[in-house]
């Protein structure tokens, strides 16, 4: 996780924290043998970490702006393309995410804040990925379909 | 009788021994204390030694037996416990993608809702 969110877990009445790193998730992958764990083990396997801070609060406002704008300014253009972000007024709700550029068509991490009044959750997957992994993943873990904005394709060299 | 005690007293009588034998000794005591191994070459030669060899190659044969079997246990251990965390991150990440996804859903529809007005 880029920053250090330990001071929102102390405010927090209730704490997820996940980290695995390249390591823990070859050795999750190498007990992912159920029949529907077969996509998700092909998605782990390529990934370098996987990291999520979920913080859920008693009371609306025990967290401020400046906590989020502090991972916010983790995720700077050209690196960090964001593709989402809907905020909704009525109920306070706010989701962003974000892709890691690669120099490569496949997406290099990407990461999800996801706020409420009373809830503020960060996920950063790091590692490569490929749309159609979290297109296949869809049915298991009930990630949506996210519509990838086509790559631009590099330019040839020599071709004007 | 007095056979029995001339021939006793002929065994027992003291004699030299021949003059290398200091030499050989000494030389003796030195290669052992280079070469340690042939102390212990001698000592296999012992029945209750090897015994006690073959004992202590099955105990720790079967001390590295139970202990592979207690690192497979703890690494099978890890390796579902890892694969819990696994499946509750995507299980995060996928909740919240869905909020975005139906913000966006939401957004979408309201905008056709003021197209089809104009």
């Amino acid at each position: 996780m880029p920053v250090n969110l330990d001071r929102l877990a102390a405010k927090a009445s209730e704490t997820t924290e996940v980290t695995l790193n390249q390591r823990t998730l070859q050795l999750a992958a190498r007990f992912m043998n159920d029949e529907d764990d077969l996509e998700a083990r092909e998605l782990v396997k390529k990934l370098k970490g996987i990291y999520v801070r979920s913080f859920e609060f008693d009371k609306p406002g025990e967290y401020s702006q400046a906590d989020v704008e502090e991972v916010r300014a983790q995720l700077k253009s050209p690196i960090w393309e964001k593709i989402v972000r809907v905020h909704s007024k009525r109920d306070g709700e706010n989701a962003e995410v974000y892709f890691k550029a690669d120099s490569t068509k496949q997406i290099g991490g990407l990461v999800v804040i996801a706020a409420d009044p009373r809830e503020l959750t960060i996920v950063h997957i790091d590692g490569p990925l490929d749309p159609s992994d979290i297109d296949k993943l869809g049915g298991d873990f009930g990630v949506p379909r996210i519509e990838v904005p086509p790559q631009p394709k590099p330019a040839k060299e020599g071709a004007r | 009788m007095k056979d029995f005690e001339q021939e006793l007293k002929r065994a027992l009588r003291r004699w030299d021994p021949p003059d290398s034998f200091r030499e050989r000794v000494l030389a003796r005591v030195a290669a052992e204390q280079q070469q340690p191994w042939r102390r212990a070459v001698s000592l296999r030669q012992r029945p209750m030694l090897r015994w006690v060899a073959v004992a202590a190659i099955v105990v720790f044969g079967a001390g590295k037996l139970s202990y592979r079997a207690h690192e497979h246990r703890l690494e099978e251990a890890s390796g579902r416990a890892a694969k819990q965390q696994v499946m509750l991150a995507l299980r995060i990440t996928g909740n919240k993608l869905r909020v975005a996804q139906k913000r966006v859903k939401s957004v979408e529809g309201e905008d056709r809702k003021v197209g089809k007005t104009l």
